[in-house]
């Protein structure tokens, strides 16, 4: 309560320095062929040198003293446009078009540039989805994620995957939000694929380290993705056709300037390539992943703003089999099915009212979904000369984990100096971690041999949160709040207050000094196995036995630019985490009915490290250099007895290259190249015989067996891990729109890179050390296309 | 032969090839950790000492199990009494004692091997903990010729903190087994669980006594009994560890279970032994028979 107390006193003083006389304007500034908002315009009073920033919905406010003058409303890539004010306007809304002098966008190019310096926050950034576009991935799938993971300081989880480990924290401990609303399992094929097109998004930030209040429930990031809103001044088709998938979006007005729709959707079609090969085949097999996006906004009027918006995706794969046998007497037949699918829903409804020229609301309400199952199905027919008898066997098993949520987010901008966001919600959540049921059926009579179990675990987490984004004086900003969340569980309740501060101090016009603390809690948990990430992974609450994650986190970054084309950022962590789970040594991850409570421990951990960011933004040739330097590690009292030991994602050097050249409008080259430590793993060091208790003896036999000895666990390097990429676009403008093709080649120089390790014996009577590489190297094409012709015939 | 006959053989040939291409043998590249001496003895009350020696291999080395040292130097002494023994030879790497083994007494071991660091371990045999009563009943097995039989375990766990291991062993004319345990009971700290109902499975349960400290402790377990009609006896054994001995037990059989199973959570054994490893731990047992 102190602490809340001289936050109170703290905002009470600094908003009581905005009481004279002035003007605030306000409004949307939004993109002129679209009518998207944009999110980051900068709006500038030329007199009085006030500025302001527009929101995620486009809205600013700006107060300046109450004068005549010219506001400079800008954005990057777009033309500028000054508006006189003579003292009447209060409310002025801005649509920026795409063509841009050349004088102009050295003016704004220079204001971007000096973004990264200007930002309160640290570790934060907002990442161009251009690149995304541009880079070459595996299997010419252009994926987000796999974009992030070449920021210094975010890693992927190994070959392939989707997964983000951020500062050592684990992939549960993102928040990753669509549109505000939180996502589970942001993964397809197995973690190979992200759930995100990137056709469909219009902005993606993240924040590593300079969590502002308004974000709770994660403890080692946010990754906040917004959607486009829907077009609401014309029609717009976007498609592409890969090897292994293909997707389309649709965007445009309902009703011109009020309603817009956007809708994307994606689709592999390996299983139905494959389904010729299979045909009429005893085992037989599929695999494949959907997912759709969906958005709809409606404009009341410049007051009121209405979004409905959903994501729907799942993967499924399958497998059967047939075997028969025949004796001269009777005949056997049996029939095995079995199953595989996850996948996420999620759906929001938001409402934004400008309620005044200074206030602004968001009122949402979300439901997000992630579920996981799994089946068998076995009929055996047994037919001899006298009966036939017919069995079936069903297996299933089911995680799943449902919220709802509700919260409101209030915007107040009392004056240029303070930035104030705060709000309240409460999210209800319903846990179902691994229900298994289990039945038999023989003649038509049915067995339940496992009854399907209730075991389901209800959750209130409520939340609320002040921040604000001050600035000091012309050379240090703060964003300071409170985050205050509660959670029930059974009969237990947790309550964490987390304090954030943030703060930028400008040492020169091209460099900054940044800093920030942050509290984080998390009051939900992922249960994995250490070795492989599978869709298994289980979904937990924290309950009266398990405490919820907390975290600190302290950070120091330095921002330097080097004209207008360079940026560095160099910044140094330290981060605590306790009361994070992990099973106990010798689990089996492999879903059972026994309470997952008993089988995990509860310990902590920590990381540090350093990052260096050194970043290319404009010309023919941009891109970026990321280093991390750091160390991560857990400690469990009955794991590694007692002893720390590496995260299974340590990663001591992690360096990542990408680079884009445009040699033209139709042609650039896209180029990453990878290098980080090999993976954490445990591998036994030495053998020995097992001690027999003289009593009963141990294991199967007495005195038998040989003990493999772990010096330590993940006290083992997998080789290190590099590759390189690279990808060829050729962009044609058609009399229809335009025409990409994407050429590609992944792991270039064909490095297998070890996703796996394990030993087998040899024929000299010891062991061999295996590797199992995933991807050797892959060229890939494909075909996007973006349709305009419509709109010429509309 | 028709083009969809081969479609199915194209088709597993490519996957196979692909999937080939992408295991290959690899080096070892962390630091090749020196063998250590190893010494394994789980002492119980009233015994005389049998310790066994042998070298640890590396874990990609040739090993045929047969890595017995039996010329080590190893002294036994009985703290307590401040008694000691030593043997400089073994028989394929056990070494016979004539200590005996008391509860509440307090035993250090020492023993060098040359080109080896010498190695040392301490170790207590506990207080008995003997049982109450063992309850048998029999329960219906899955069909008419398996017999299942429910024993119920009953002892009073003393104030102080107490490890424990339970087993039962069918003694016939011929021989001893062990049985196959199942239980659910949640104070049984094995890992191995069944993937329907959560019954654990082991031949021997390890146990605290975090849920029952201090008062009377009973613990259900069932077996398939044999279909024989030579069972004599029945041997149900309480096992008080030291929580060296009940590390050791519990991680080794982990480890044994896990073996290489790439989905299962890697185990470290527990060793108590100075510079070496293996295990010097002393328990004491309490059996119950109990006849056909």
């Amino acid at each position: 309560m102190r602490c809340l107390s001289i936050f109170t006193l703290f905002f009470v003083l600094l908003l009581s320095s905005n009481l004279y006389s002035q003007q605030t304007i306000s409004g949307y500034v939004t993109d002129e062929s679209s009518g998207e908002p944009l999110f980051g315009a900068m709006i500038f009073d030329t007199i009085s040198k006030k500025g302001a920033t527009a929101n995620e919905y486009g809205f600013y406010s700006l107060t300046i003293p109450d004068h005549q003058g010219v506001l400079r409303f800008s954005y990057y890539g777009f033309q500028s446009q000054f508006i006189l004010l003579d003292g009447t306007k209060t409310e002025i809304n801005v649509a920026l078009g795409t063509s841009v002098k050349e004088i102009e966008e050295i003016v704004v190019n220079a204001s971007d540039a000096r973004k990264s310096t200007e930002q309160t926050n640290a570790g934060t950034f907002e990442l161009s989805l251009d690149k995304v576009e541009k880079l070459p991935v595996l299997l010419g799938e252009k994926d987000v994620i796999k974009t992030l993971q070449l920021m210094p300081g975010v890693s992927s989880g190994g070959e392939g995957s989707s997964g983000l480990y951020v500062r050592g924290g684990g992939p549960d401990q993102n928040l990753i939000l669509l549109d505000g609303v939180p996502i589970y399992n942001a993964s397809h094929l197995f973690g190979f694929f992200s759930v995100f097109n990137n056709d469909a998004l219009s902005k993606v930030t993240m924040v590593k380290g300079g969590f502002p209040a308004r974000y709770g429930g994660r403890t080692s990031s946010v990754l906040d993705m917004r959607m486009k809103e829907g077009n609401l001044k014309k029609y717009n088709v976007e498609g592409s056709v890969g090897l292994i998938s293909s997707k389309i979006l649709v965007e445009g007005p309902i009703k011109k300037d009020k309603t817009g729709f956007i809708v994307s959707a994606r689709r592999t079609y390996a299983d139905l390539l494959a389904k010729p090969f299979l045909a009429n085949q005893d085992n037989s097999g599929g695999y494949y992943f959907y997912d759709m996006n969906a958005k709809v906004h409606h404009k009341f009027n410049n007051k009121h703003h209405l979004y409905l918006s959903g994501y729907f995706g799942k993967d499924v794969a399958s497998f059967k089999n047939k075997d028969t046998y025949e004796n001269e007497e009777n005949s056997y037949y049996n029939e095995n099915k079995s199953g595989l699918g996850w996948g996420n829903a999620i759906g929001a409804l938001r409402w934004n009212y400008r309620i005044g020229s200074k206030l602004f609301m968001n009122t949402t309400v979300t439901y997000s979904q992630y579920q996981f199952e799994i089946g068998n199905d076995t009929r055996s027919t047994t037919v001899t000369p006298t009966s036939t008898t017919e069995q079936v066997f069903q297996v299933k098993y089911l995680s799943n984990i449902v919220d709802w949520a509700g919260k409101s987010d209030f915007i107040w901008i009392p004056g240029n100096k303070h930035y104030i966001k705060f709000g309240a919600g409460d999210t209800y959540h319903t846990f179902k971690p691994g229900v298994f049921s289990a039945t038999e059926e023989t003649e038509g009579q049915v067995n339940n041999l496992v009854p399907s179990s209730n075991s389901v675990e209800f959750a209130h987490e409520a939340f609320a949160y002040i921040e604000n984004d001050q600035k000091i004086n012309n050379r240090l900003k703060i964003n300071y709040g409170l985050h205050f969340s509660t959670f029930f569980v059974g009969k237990k309740n947790y309550n964490a207050l987390q304090p954030r501060i943030s703060g930028n101090t400008i040492l020169t016009e091209n460099s900054s000094l940044k800093f920030s603390y942050a509290r984080t809690a998390q009051f939900i948990h992922l249960l994995s196995n250490t070795s492989i990430g599978l869709p298994t992974d289980l979904w937990v609450p924290a309950t009266e036995k398990i405490p919820p994650i907390l975290a600190n986190q302290v950070s120091l970054g330095y921002n330097q630019l080097f004209g207008e084309k360079y940026n560095l950022v160099v910044e140094g962590y330290y981060k605590t985490m306790a009361n994070l789970i992990q099973y106990k040594e010798g689990v089996s991850f492999i879903g059972n009915s026994e309470d997952w409570q008993n089988k995990v421990e509860v310990g902590r951990g920590w990381s540090y490290g350093g990052e260096i960011f050194l970043e290319k933004k404009k010309g023919t040739f941009t891109g970026w250099v990321g280093y991390t330097l750091s160390w991560t590690e857990r400690q469990f009292d009955n794991i590694n007895e007692g002893k720390p030991f590496p995260f299974t994602y340590d990663r001591r050097h992690d360096l990542s290259i990408a680079a884009t050249y445009e040699f033209n409008d139709e042609w650039d080259l896209g180029a990453v190249f990878v290098l980080s430590s090999g993976r954490a793993v445990s591998l036994p060091t030495q053998q020995y015989s097992v001690a027999g208790n003289p009593v009963v003896g141990i294991g199967n036999s007495f005195y038998q067996g040989q003990i493999n000895y772990l010096s330590s666990i993940n006290g083992y390097r997998m080789p290190m891990y590099h590759r390189l990429d690279i990808g060829l676009n050729h962009t044609v403008q058609k009399k229809w729109g335009e025409s990409i093709w994407s050429f590609s080649i992944y792991n270039v120089y064909n490095r297998l890179n070890a996703f796996f390790l394990f030993s087998e014996p040899n024929l000299n009577g010891g062991q061999t050390l295996n590797q199992v590489a995933l991807f050797p190297i892959i060229p890939s094409v494909s075909w996007k296309f973006k349709l305009t012709e419509l709109n010429s015939k509309k | 032969m028709k083009l969809k006959y081969y479609q199915p053989i194209i088709a597993v040939s490519i996957l196979s090839f692909l999937l080939a291409s992408c295991v290959k043998e690899i080096e070892y590249n962390g630091e090749k950790s020196k063998s250590f001496l190893v010494l394994n003895q789980i002492i119980d009350n009233d015994s005389t000492f049998r310790i066994y020696m042998e070298k640890s291999v590396f874990f990609l080395d040739a090993n045929n199990g047969n890595n017995a040292l039996s010329d080590a130097q190893i002294t036994l002494r009985n703290k307590t009494t401040g008694t000691s023994e030593s043997l400089t030879s073994g028989t394929d790497g056990m070494y016979n004692f004539s200590m005996v083994a008391q509860e509440g007494h307090v035993y250090e071991v020492e023993a060098s091997y040359p080109n080896y660091e010498g190695i040392s371990a301490t170790t207590s045999i506990p207080s008995t903990v003997p049982l109450i009563s063992v309850d048998t009943v029999s329960l219906p097995g899955a069909s008419s010729d398996e017999n299942r039989l429910k024993a119920t375990l009953t002892w009073n766990d003393p104030t102080e903190k107490n490890y424990y291991v339970v087993a039962c062993k069918w003694i016939t004319p011929f021989s001893g087994e062990k049985f196959n345990l199942s239980s659910k009971d949640i104070a049984i700290t094995n890992v191995e669980s069944d993937i329907v109902d959560g019954t654990k499975y082991a031949t021997l349960f390890a146990l605290d006594d975090v849920t029952f400290n201090g008062s009377q402790k009973s613990l259900d377990i069932e077996f398939f009994r044999p279909p024989s009609n030579s069972i004599d006896q029945f041997d149900f054994y309480l096992i008080s560890c030291t929580e060296d001995a009940y590390k050791y037990l519990l991680s080794a059989e982990n480890s044994l279970n896990a073996g290489n199973d790439p989905f299962t959570e890697p185990v470290k054994v527990k060793t108590n032994i100075e510079n070496g490893l293996g295990i010097f731990a002393g328990i004491n047992s309490y059996v119950v028979v109990k006849y056909d």
